[in-house]
Order: C-alpha cells, then sequence, then structure tokens
C-alpha cells in the first residue's frame, strides 16, 4: 500500500476554490489589457500552452478560441486571448474543442468478476488493481482520464479506490479512499446487514470512549495519590490536561489511518512536555483497537473528513429502506448510485423527495419508462428539475458503453435534460460525488490539467476523442492507436 | 378466540385532550363559563346530560367505548408503562403532528351502526374522533369522502408478493405494482409468511403489524405415523406441564422437591408448550369432514386455539366445530366435486360460510389465490377479496356477516383486533374509501388511508382512473380504450 502517494490537497474546501475563481477572473480581466505579449519564463517551471478552438471550462464561460496555460501539470490561466511564457510548449489545437477529462465514479473496467459478500470495510479496491496489466485503451478513447475502481460483491464489499487512467507510476493513484462502496441486498436481508454493521460500528465508538472514560479516572486517581504540596498538584493537573488533549489526537488517528500526513507534529508535542512526566507517559492511553472492517463506518458516523459512501439503490423503496437505516445516524454523508440501467424503474416516486434534499445522485445514461407503461421517463432530467445534482455513469464497462457514453448522454439532451447540466454530470460533478471536486472536474486555476479534445461538440454523437491529455502531456492520440 | 381489546389506551387519552372543543361547540358553555366556577360546574353536569342524550343519536355510536372504565393505571407497572408511552407521545408531538380528516361520509364502522355525513379525524396514523363536527386542527389534511362509503381497511388473513417474507419490514418494495392493486381492492392489512403487515405504499413506516401469528401443525390423514407422533408430542407437552404444577405445589411444602426434567424442551416441544399455554393459535389445514373432526378433538383434547384453513367440508360438520370452538378460514367460491358414494353430505357448497356462521364458528373469508395474479384464476385472487366476501352473502351469509368476516373478524383470527377491522377511536386510521357499497361488483376503491396516509388515490393511480370516474355510474366507458397508457399519470 505504501506506493500509493497520499493525497494532501484533497481536504481543499470548496470556499477556496470559489476565491480561485474569483482570483482568476481579477487576473482575465487585467491579461486583457496587456494583450499578447510574451512573458520569460522563469526557472525550470514547465509551461504547456493549449491554443485550442473551443475551450469548455464547465465552471465558468466558454472560450472561442480559447487558451490554457498550464504551469508543472496544472492549470495556471485559461481565457480567451492569454500571455504566456516563450519557453512553453504549445499545443495548436484550432479545430478542436477541449474539456475537462471524463470522470467513471464507480468501475470494474478490466479487472475479475470475482465478488465478495458481507462486510469488508477493510478491503480496497486498490488491492485488485494492476495498472500495468489493464489495457485503458477503451477509457481513453471515451475520454476519461480518471476512473474509480470499486470492490464488486453485495453488501459493504470494500473501499473505492480512483487512479487516472494513464499518467507516470507515481501519479497514477489519484486518491486511495475514495468512499466506501454500499451496495446492500435490499430486497433480501440487506437492510439487517447495514443496520447491524452500524451498530456495531456505533460500538466500536463506544468501546473507546469507555476506555478513555475509564483511562481518565485512572489517571485522576494517580493524581490524588502523588500530590504532595499545593504547587505541585497545580502543575500536575495542567499536565493532566494536556495529556487528554494528546491522547484525544492520538485516539483521533489511530481512528483514521488517513490522517497520518500530521503524524509527525503530534509525536512531536508529547515530548514536549514529556520530561515532567516520565512516569505518567509509560501508562499513556491507548484506545481499544477498532475492528478494521468497521473502521470507515466509524469514520462516517463521526462525520470524520474525506469519510463518505455511496449507496447503490435498485429501485425507489430502497431509498425508503436506507432512510430508515440512516435515521439514528444524523446525516451520514452519501452519495447516492441509482441503478436504473434497466429501462423499467419506479425511482420517479421519489425524485421529488430527493430533489428537497439536493441529493448528490449517480445515474446511467438510460432513458426509462414508468413502471407499468410505455411512457418514457427521463429519469436524470426530472432529477435535475427536482433538484440534485446528478453524476451520470456509464451502463457498464463494455467498450460499446464506453464510446458510445457521449452518444447516450446525448439521447438524454435531447429529451429533456439541460446541456450544461450534462456537461457537468460527466466531470465537475463527478468529481464531486467522490470528493475529488478540489482537483478536477473543471478547467480552473490550480486544478489538475487532466484534459479531453475533442474534433467537435461533446454531444455531437459523430465527434470523437482526437487527444486525451493528464497531468500537461498528451498520453494518447486518436491517430496513434 | 374472545379477546379484550385493549385499544383504548392511546385512545382515551386523546379524547381527554380533545374534549375542551366539545365545550365550546355547545352553545351555553361559553357563556357560563365566562360567570364563575359555580356556575360552571352545573355547566358541566348539564353538558353531561346534553352528552348522554347525544349518545344516543346515530352520530355518536362510539359511546359505549367511552362508558368503560378507562384504564387507567391499574398497578405501578402499568402507570410506567405509561408514563413510558406519554414520553413518546411527547416526542412524536414534538416532531409534528400529522392529522387527517376524512368528511362527510357513511361510515361503516362494523363494530357499531353506520353513521351518515360524520367526520373521522386521525392523527399520527390512529383515529382520535368521529363526530358530526369536528374542530380540525390547523394544518390537518382533509379528505372529502362524501357521497362515499368509507370502511375499515380490509384485511387478508393470507397473502403472496405484497410483502416480503421473513422480515416485510425490511425489504417490502413499498412502490410494487402488486400492493397498489390490492390498495386498489381496498385491502390495507395482510398476513404474509408468518407476519401481518399494511401495505402503506410509499412508506416504510409502521409496516409490521405483528410477528409469529401462528404455529402451523401438518395433520395429514395420509400420514398416521405423522399424526401419531405429533399426539405423542403433545401427550409429553401435557404431561410436564402437570408435573410442572405438582412441581409447584410441592415446592410450597418441600423446598427440596426436584424441578421436572426439561432438557428435552426445545423445539417443536417448546411451540406446543406455548401452544397448549394458549400464548400462540395453532393452524392447521383440514378440507374434508374427517379431517376436520379430527383436527377439532385434537383441540379439544389437548386443549389449544385453531384455526382450520379451508374447511371446504365445514358446513356438514359445523356443530362440531362450533364445539371444539375453532375458527375457520373459507373461500366460498372453492369447488370440490361431491362423492356419490359416501352416505352423508360432502363436497362443497356455496352456503358452507353461511351454515358455519350460522353455527357459531368464526370465519374468516379468502379467495381460492392469495396472490395478486391471473394464472388461469381470474377474478378469484386477492385483487377481489370483497368479492369473494360477496359471494358468501349469494350463499346466504349477511351482508353484515360478509363484512366482518374481511375485517373485524379476520383481524381477531390474526390477533391484530386491538389495531385494525373496524372503525373505533383508537384504532389505526386504515380506511377503504369506495364509490358504493363494499360487497357490490360495480364498487371501486376511491381512496385507501393506510395509517392516516392516503396510500391510493383513484383518480391519481391509473389503474382504475379511466372506469367512471369521479364515482359517474353512468359515465361512458372511454373511448380511448387501447392502447392506453397506464403507470403514472404525470
Amino acid at each position: 500500500m505504501s506506493i500509493f502517494q497520499k493525497n494532501k490537497s484533497r481536504r481543499i474546501g470548496l470556499g477556496r476554490s470559489v476565491v480561485r475563481r474569483i482570483a482568476v477572473a481579477i487576473c482575465l480581466v487585467s491579461l486583457s489589457v496587456t494583450g499578447t505579449t510574451v512573458l520569460a519564463a522563469d526557472g525550470e517551471d514547465e509551461y504547456v500552452v493549449i491554443k485550442a478552438g473551443r475551450v469548455i471550462t464547465v465552471s465558468g464561460e466558454e472560450f472561442s478560441p480559447g487558451t490554457i496555460v498550464i504551469e508543472n501539470g496544472k492549470v495556471s490561466l485559461v481565457g480567451g486571448d492569454l500571455e504566456y511564457p516563450a519557453s512553453a510548449k504549445i499545443i495548436r489545437a484550432p479545430k478542436e474543442t477541449v474539456m475537462p477529462g471524463l470522470i467513471h465514479p464507480q468501475s470494474r473496467y478490466g479487472l475479475s468478476h470475482y465478488k465478495r459478500t458481507g462486510i469488508h470495510g477493510d478491503m480496497n479496491a486498490a488491492s485488485d488493481v494492476y495498472p500495468e496489466l489493464i489495457d485503458f485503451a477503451n477509457l481513453l478513447e471515451a475520454g476519461f482520464t480518471t476512473v474509480c475502481y470499486v470492490p464488486a460483491g453485495a453488501g459493504i464489499p470494500g473501499v473505492a479506490t480512483t487512479f487516472r487512467t494513464a499518467g507516470t507510476e507515481d501519479s497514477r493513484v489519484f486518491d486511495e479512499f475514495t468512499y466506501l462502496q454500499v451496495a446492500p441486498k435490499w430486497r433480501g436481508v440487506g437492510k439487517k446487514m447495514l443496520r447491524d454493521a452500524l451498530k456495531k460500528a456505533k460500538e466500536e465508538i463506544d468501546k473507546v470512549e469507555k476506555a478513555r472514560e475509564e483511562w481518565e479516572e485512572k489517571q485522576k486517581e494517580k493524581e490524588k495519590n502523588t500530590e504532595d504540596d499545593a504547587e505541585d498538584e497545580v502543575e500536575s493537573e495542567e499536565d493532566g490536561d494536556e495529556n487528554d488533549a494528546d491522547t484525544r489526537r492520538s485516539s483521533s488517528k489511530q481512528v483514521n489511518p488517513k490522517s497520518d500526513d500530521e503524524d509527525g507534529e503530534e509525536e512531536s508535542e508529547p515530548a514536549k512536555n514529556g520530561d515532567k512526566k516520565s512516569e505518567e507517559e509509560s501508562d499513556e492511553f491507548k484506545p481499544p483497537k477498532i475492528e478494521p472492517k468497521y473502521q470507515p463506518l466509524v469514520d462516517l458516523i463521526q462525520k470524520k473528513e474525506g469519510a463518505r459512501m455511496m449507496v447503490s439503490l435498485g429501485s425507489a423503496a430502497d431509498l425508503l429502506h436506507l432512510d430508515d437505516v440512516l435515521k439514528p445516524y444524523e446525516e451520514i454523508q452519501h452519495v447516492l448510485k441509482l441503478n436504473n440501467r434497466r429501462t423499467r424503474t419506479d425511482f420517479n416516486y421519489v425524485v421529488e423527495k430527493l430533489g428537497t434534499r439536493e441529493s448528490m445522485v449517480v445515474v446511467a445514461p438510460t432513458l426509462n419508462y414508468l413502471p407499468q407503461s410505455t411512457n418514457r421517463y427521463n429519469l436524470p432530467a426530472a432529477l435535475v428539475d427536482a433538484g440534485c445534482r446528478i453524476v451520470v455513469t456509464p451502463n457498464s464497462d463494455r467498450r460499446s458503453d464506453l464510446i458510445g457514453f457521449r452518444e447516450q448522454l446525448m439521447s438524454l439532451v435531447r429529451a429533456g435534460l439541460v446541456r450544461d447540466e450534462a456537461i457537468k454530470a460527466i466531470t465537475l460533478n463527478a468529481a464531486e460525488a467522490i470528493g475529488l471536486g478540489a482537483r478536477l472536474g473543471s478547467i480552473e486555476k490550480d486544478k489538475d490539467a487532466d484534459l479531453v479534445f475533442l474534433d467537435g461538440d461533446p454531444l455531437d454523437p459523430l465527434a470523437k476523442v482526437s487527444r486525451v491529455m493528464i497531468l500537461g502531456e498528451i498520453v494518447w492520440k486518436a491517430d496513434e492507436k | 378466540m374472545t379477546r379484550i381489546e385493549p385499544f383504548q389506551c392511546v385512545a382515551s387519552n386523546e379524547r381527554e385532550r380533545l374534549r375542551p372543543s366539545r365545550f365550546f361547540r355547545c352553545p351555553f358553555a361559553g357563556y357560563y363559563l365566562r360567570r364563575s366556577i359555580g356556575i360552571a360546574c352545573i355547566c358541566l353536569v348539564f353538558l353531561g346530560s346534553v352528552n348522554s342524550v347525544a349518545g344516543s343519536g346515530p352520530s355518536r355510536g362510539l359511546d359505549a367505548d367511552e362508558k368503560k372504565p378507562s384504564p387507567v393505571a391499574k398497578s405501578d407497572k402499568e402507570s410506567s408503562e405509561k408514563k413510558k408511552d406519554e414520553d413518546e407521545k411527547k416526542k412524536k408531538e414534538k416532531e409534528e403532528d400529522r392529522y387527517l380528516a376524512v368528511i362527510g361520509g357513511t361510515v361503516h364502522t362494523v363494530t357499531g351502526s353506520v353513521h351518515h355525513g360524520v367526520t373521522i379525524l386521525t392523527k399520527n396514523g390512529k383515529i382520535v374522533e368521529i363526530a358530526e363536527k369536528v374542530a380540525l386542527p390547523e394544518g390537518a389534511e382533509t379528505l372529502d369522502a362524501s357521497g362515499n362509503h368509507v370502511y375499515p381497511g380490509l384485511v387478508a388473513v393470507d397473502s403472496g408478493g405484497l410483502l416480503s417474507g421473513s422480515s416485510p419490514g425490511d425489504s417490502t418494495n413499498v412502490y410494487s405494482l402488486q400492493m397498489a392493486i390490492a390498495l386498489a381492492g381496498g385491502i390495507t392489512t395482510v398476513a404474509s409468511g408468518n407476519s401481518a403487515g399494511k401495505l402503506t405504499f410509499g412508506s416504510v413506516d409502521d409496516l409490521v403489524v405483528k410477528r409469529d401469528l401462528f404455529h402451523k401443525l401438518s395433520y395429514d390423514a395420509a400420514s398416521p405415523k405423522e399424526r401419531y407422533e405429533l399426539r405423542q408430542k403433545f401427550e409429553k407437552v401435557r404431561q410436564y406441564i402437570r408435573e410442572l404444577e405438582s412441581y409447584d405445589e410441592e415446592k410450597k411444602l418441600d423446598p427440596d422437591a426436584e424441578e421436572p426434567d426439561k432438557e428435552w424442551l426445545d423445539g417443536e416441544y417448546k411451540k406446543l408448550l406455548k401452544l397448549l399455554r394458549r400464548e400462540v393459535t395453532a393452524s392447521i389445514a383440514a378440507n374434508s369432514a374427517s379431517e376436520i373432526l379430527a383436527v377439532c378433538e385434537l383441540a379439544t383434547r389437548y386443549g389449544f386455539d385453531l384455526i382450520v384453513r379451508g374447511a371446504v367440508e365445514g358446513w356438514t360438520v359445523a356443530p362440531q366445530m362450533a364445539r371444539a370452538g375453532v375458527s375457520a378460514i373459507v373461500s366460498p367460491r372453492r369447488r370440490v366435486r361431491s362423492d356419490d358414494r359416501l352416505n352423508r353430505p360432502n363436497g362443497s357448497t356455496i352456503e358452507n360460510a353461511r351454515i358455519m356462521h350460522d353455527h357459531g364458528v368464526p370465519i374468516a373469508i379468502i379467495p381460492a389465490n392469495t396472490s395478486i395474479t391471473l394464472w388461469g384464476l381470474a377474478g378469484r385472487d386477492l385483487l377481489h377479496l370483497n368479492m369473494e366476501a360477496a359471494f358468501a352473502v349469494r350463499g346466504g351469509l349477511s351482508d353484515d356477516a360478509a363484512l366482518r368476516s374481511i375485517t373485524i373478524d379476520a383481524a381477531r383470527l390474526l390477533g391484530i383486533d386491538h389495531r385494525v377491522g373496524s372503525i373505533e377511536v383508537g384504532k389505526d386510521a386504515d380506511f377503504a374509501i369506495t364509490d358504493g357499497p363494499i360487497l357490490h361488483y360495480m364498487t371501486h376503491t376511491r381512496w385507501a388511508v393506510v395509517n392516516g396516509r392516503i396510500a391510493y388515490d383513484k383518480q391519481k393511480d391509473t389503474l382504475y382512473n379511466h372506469i367512471r370516474p369521479n364515482g359517474d355510474m353512468d359515465a361512458p366507458p372511454p373511448d380511448d380504450y387501447w392502447p392506453r397508457s397506464l403507470g403514472d399519470s404525470q
């Protein structure tokens, strides 16, 4: 697991990106005055400039023609006509449309059909994935730059991992702990399983709490025993408080294996006041171990930052059952995956409910029928109208579904889905659904330069992906297939 | 199968809360109350008499319940339980009360009389008031049922494909077509597997009503060995109960008395023990006269509550069944050819339900097929529960008894008559609101209300909305006959 790079900037909030957006806008305004004077490059920074016929930024306005300046694999500027360093490598694409790379939020592309059932929060999809053994050509040809692999199976089969579809070995793994895959068998014992799993996770939390309380009591008793004079007493009390704080932090570290970036700081802290109480340090609070397979659920219940789950629903009734299970655990963050692949689904019954919650919903690009009817129902469009944010994911990992993905999406647009929402559904919303909204999904300053070049409009069924760029480098070209 | 009906617990509280509204309705009350406490007292007395007079009127058929001694805490245990209930209620109130008022229909209470143009007020899924004029709380949802008939939701004592088998609360598809069709048939409560549940279309709250309904036994004439073994088991359990009783007596005299061995008492034996202690009810399928007599004999010999499923030849042995105190689940349209070689009445008859009912056998009616299906049995599936009861009427059963057999009597068989089966204050707000008498072949369910929520609306659901819209019996059939768009009309 150590080969996976930890992703630190994942936790950048949305607020900051908004600030950035404003900053970009200010830059653009100021630069438009200066015109196209070419600046001198500074130092060793690597610049790539794309001069495209059209740039779809997704988050902001479209530029036609448009220029994207990429600095060290990240977008630094985007606009109509920009200045850029003289040393920059220029990619000319006057007839092409550039848009953010597509994101596949739930895939098993190129993996075996091995399935496991039950609760496996300790399992990670990354353990199945060997990127160098998978031919990503189909995904690249379809315009996907990011793919989120999920563990297969019913129940809680494990944690999903996000990969890039190309790039160097170091940059391949995007995010190891993307979300917890939850796919209960709703028509069978699924609800009971999920309820029991959450209950067990809650018990694990209580176990740690109880152990801490006991430890604190012990600590107090000790302090009482060792008190000699008034001065000492005051000091030791202070120590005790600090100690508590430390242990709280260290326990959270134990609870969340992801947060080890902060390890260094924490370990240094007890050392500062360690000389005073070398005695006490020996029996520092050690929280009881949480069963690893419930760890992701524990994180979810405690609302750890970055903890999220994606719950698969087979029919409308499953949402009610899910709500019933989650009721005691206030607002566990979750993304819903509606399995509307079969043409007849009854999700129409809960569209309004989802809309009032402004849920993030993952759907397949299927034009459904209403239950027991011959009436067409555009579920994605209905969800958008109701107030949801939607993510559209390919029907399957077959080549035909990947290559035909944009065409299927287009058919939804033709049937009433708002065009901009359709583009968002495969880029920005998808990125936000898997918690990578700060790094992917749109062409903005400081976002990764994972881009797709098309020889036409993305929703034109005849348009083909001509080039794919990952971190500022062209990794795939249509004519070199 | 007589049970005390403990439904007043919630009801009486509710009524006490709501009673002041009646004071203010009295034209004199407000006047006197403003005067002095003394006059107010007189006023109360006066009001009491007004109330009792009103009680004899048709709008207050439920006074009999009110006159019952209110089940105020008799012991500490009860009061603590009540406190708990109150606490829970307070919590619920905080969440937001949900009111639904069904206004102006002809209300068939089943256990009481029929009232015309009364209003039923329900709160959080329970009936809280039935009166001609009800002060509606703010934000109450109203349902204008004038011109329609309000029945308690029908109870199906068996079903398939509506609730999911082992754990209905966990995996039932509450948006299924079957559920909508069953609601369109006026059914709101069904037994499925060994639990009873509501057809809560669009909600999973309060779905399960009761678990472990019956202990199903097999007492098949074709396998005498099995019969013998079952009798032996009963014998053993009965012996154990006797030993236990004598042990209890002995213990009083001799503290070292030996407890009867109970290591063997598990699995099937444990269930039989429950049965003999009358904690559960047995259900045995028996159709021929000899089978019915055999199971009746078994029930009387060992003393347990029994429901006979089928009972096709029940009409030939109805007196014996009545004496044994068994109940029966029958399908009036079921056909079994009579055998002329037998020197006794045999085979099926449409009069079966009537004859058994006349002899005092409690009956519940269920169609031959208990699913929503058309597999060669068109019109004889669960969709036509009311029609099945109507066929019993054709065989001589009274309308009233036929209605009871698919409402309160069916609920009593399932042991859930304290919650469903009739329209009474304190019971669940489950109604089948129909555009005609429920046993009539033209009648459609206009609305089905389950737990105080409208679960089916004929005008909104496209199953039947084109047939006699708005209950207009003379409306011509729709001209866009086929192909028509089923499903949601949005």
